[in-house]
């Protein structure tokens, strides 16, 4: 049993001291995902505090045992969550994108970099929530499309379809910065 | 995967993430420690040893890493290297740092009692500490967050004593006390039971220790309660208004009510709420919460009799039997004995707990449209409504005035020390300080008798009120039950919490009812 393993046993015996040290090298990774998959602050963090507090809540049902298991059970619930945030939502207002303070005034030209971060933000926000997950746990954090689809709850080919979608929308983005 | 796919993905993971502050992290990590001993509930050890845990960010402990390196380097290393680690440190630790279920998953430990308070002089570093408190949830987390706050500060290993918060902690108490077992400090919740344990010797005077915190930061009446036979014994950390009434504004609006100002005035806005097809009020009278019930009554008194007959009731000038005490029964008979007032009828209210009673007004299947309790009900509102998607309104007004006078009922927690801990004087000196308040002040669901601390830092302007007139009122009225010794006052099951059930049952037996207060209440 290596470092995390003997962790999450503890953890699952009711050792507060591994769980507290499981949750800190999770909290980061889950908080983003959140963040990227709702694009909204306040749902992006009743959704992380709903997954951390429902994974320690049943740590015993988990049934991996290694780090990789670990993290896509905690994906999983924190997706679940997220989704009923989403759903919870009042009338769906498309989130806005602020651009920084000085970007209209003229005062300072916007690098590529963050003319591109604005575009893309504004993009991912159009997509629908399905779309926009599969296209973060794939493309940002590598997860297989499988592993996607086990987590989001959907047919492998849903996820292919999402995903396939979700590029094409965001991709125009980095398009007509080629231009 | 494309190139261009690679680059989407880049893209993406550079796009701004906004940072969340370590105290966010801090409550929630403090959430999860929650939930995760509820779901282990057999696994006695890891509650009582809360806070020494690192739900923080921060770097492992250096012998932690030294364990894990060892284990790393072979695996049949792994056993030995942490068994002897944990006997090396078994043997060189003050005995707060033994953890032990740590050293249970290598060896058997010797069965230290872990949670009894002891006479440290050691002070600072190191620390072992006992406290013990019948908060539970959000209060639970809130107080865990201040304790937090004083280790930071101190280095002492903090216990919250109880591995289930104590629903009856004058019982509890006396039970530690004659099994040698007290713990090192306790929040107590009424001034009756401060003094009844003072009387028998149990507690040690603080004038030295922190007698001087208090004077500078409290108003005189709160040194008063925390004091017996002319000494200090306690320091009012909490405090609480027990005079609102708590409701959902969306039932007023659809009765076309206003929250009311006087007690004739509830009656109608009760009877309108009735018509349009809710029930006004949920009441608690469960085995547990006779207390929500000795509140009813004391506020109806204060505002029937006013604040002279009031302090004689309490000091025991005038009986129970007197006509002043029969007129308040009959007042709160109109609302506890009107056919359809109370949420479930008076059967289920004697079997509901304080937390189902706010449910019964705001959580996911709502009954009721008011329910009276302290300002603390804002804690038990976020219980309640934990997990609800919308979450629902809510709103608070003051006890109506009755004959032209409002009531201000007030409650408190007292941290009283019951041991020489070094650490222990340290933490009542703490409370005794508004840094020990401001966290939870912040938070809300709170009310400090501290009259140094920054009122700006309640979250509302009636909270700030309320905080106003706690420290700065030279009259206040404790709840009477608990100013009585707690035999006859503030028990669970007995004295005046189970008379006021009783009349809950049988709103009608007013004579009856004041005639057995009084014999309840004899010195």
């Amino acid at each position: 049993m290596d470092n995390f393993e003997l962790m999450l046993v503890r953890a699952k015996r009711g050792d507060t001291e591994a769980a507290g040290r499981l949750f800190c090298s999770s909290r980061k990774r889950l908080w983003r995902i959140a963040y990227m998959v709702l694009q909204d602050e306040e749902d992006a963090k009743d959704a992380t505090q709903d997954a951390f507090v429902k994974a320690f809540g049943s740590l015993r049902s988990l049934r991996a045992s290694d780090q990789k298991g670990w993290e896509a059970w905690l994906v999983t619930i924190t997706c679940n969550c997220a989704k009923d945030r989403y759903a919870a939502r009042a009338p769906l207002a498309l989130p806005r994108v602020d651009p920084p303070e000085w970007f209209d005034d003229g005062r300072l030209l916007p690098d590529a970099q963050t003319v591109l971060s604005l575009r893309l933000q504004a993009l991912l926000r159009r997509l629908p929530f399905g779309k926009r997950s599969a296209v973060v746990l794939v493309d940002m954090y590598g997860w297989t499309r499988k592993e996607a689809a086990r987590m989001l709850g959907v047919p492998q080919g849903t996820i292919d379809s999402w995903i396939c979608d979700a590029r094409k929308k965001l991709r125009q983005a980095l398009e007509s910065e080629h231009d | 995967m494309t190139d261009r796919d690679k680059e989407l993905g880049q893209a993406l993971a550079r796009l701004p993430i906004p940072e969340l502050p370590e105290e966010f992290w801090e409550d929630l990590g403090l959430r999860c420690e929650e939930a995760l001993r509820e779901e282990t509930p057999g696994t006695q050890t890891q509650t009582v040893r809360a806070l020494v845990l690192p739900w923080r960010e921060r770097a492992p402990r250096k012998r932690w890493l030294a364990a894990v390196r060892l284990a790393r380097f072979s695996r049949l290393a792994t056993v030995g290297a942490i068994t002897a680690l944990l006997v090396l440190l078994a043997s060189l630790l003050p005995k707060g740092f033994l953890q032990p279920q740590q050293a249970g998953a290598a060896i058997p430990v010797v069965a230290l009692k872990p949670d009894c308070g002891s006479d440290g002089n050691a002070a600072g570093k190191g620390q072992r500490l006992v406290v013990a408190a019948s908060w539970d949830g959000t209060e639970r987390i809130r107080f865990l967050q201040v304790l937090k706050r004083f280790q930071q500060s101190t280095g002492a290993g903090v216990i919250l004593a109880d591995a289930k918060p104590s629903r009856n902690l004058a019982r509890d108490l006396s039970a530690r006390i004659e099994g040698h077992c007290p713990p090192d400090v306790a929040i107590l919740p009424q001034p009756g039971l401060l003094q009844d344990l003072a009387r028998g010797g149990h507690l040690q005077p603080i004038d030295d220790v922190a007698g001087q915190p208090v004077d500078e930061n409290y108003a005189p009446i709160w040194r008063q309660w925390g004091s017996f036979g002319g000494k200090l014994y306690g320091v009012w950390f909490k405090a609480a208004d027990k005079s609102r009434i708590w409701y959902r504004p969306e039932v007023f609006q659809r009765a076309g009510v206003d929250p009311p100002q006087t007690w004739d005035l509830l009656m109608q806005v009760a009877a309108a709420i009735h018509a349009s097809g809710t029930i006004p009020f949920s009441v608690a009278g469960g085995p547990d919460a006779g207390w929500t019930l000795a509140d009813w009554f004391e506020n109806v008194y204060l505002a029937t009799a006013g604040p002279d007959l009031y302090d004689k009731l309490a000091n025991h000038q005038i009986p129970w039997t007197d006509p002043s005490v029969k007129r308040a029964l009959t007042t709160l008979a109109e609302i506890f004995g009107t056919h359809g007032w109370l949420a479930g009828g008076t059967q289920a209210a004697l079997g509901k707990t304080y937390e189902n009673s706010v449910g019964d007004v705001f959580g996911p299947t709502p009954s009721a449209a008011m329910v009276y309790e302290g300002d603390f009900v804002a804690n038990a509102i976020s219980d309640v409504t934990k997990g609800m998607k919308a979450k629902p309104a809510v709103d608070f007004f003051d006890f109506p005035a009755i004959g032209g006078s409002r009531p201000l009922i007030v409650g408190g927690d007292a941290a009283v020390l019951f041991t020489n801990n070094q650490a222990g004087q340290a933490l009542i000196r703490f409370l005794a300080t508004p840094q020990a308040a401001q966290d939870w002040a912040r938070a809300g669901g709170f009310l400090s008798p501290n009259k140094n601390l920054n009122v700006d830092l309640y979250p509302d302007a009636r909270t700030r009120e309320a905080a106003q007139t706690l420290t700065q009122a030279g009259t206040l009225h404790f709840g009477l039950s608990d100013l009585q010794p707690p035999a006859s006052g503030a028990t669970v099951g007995q004295g005046l919490w189970q008379i006021f059930r009783d009349f809950l049952q049988n709103p009608k037996a007013v004579d009856a009812t004041a005639g057995r207060l009084d014999e309840a209440t004899r010195p």
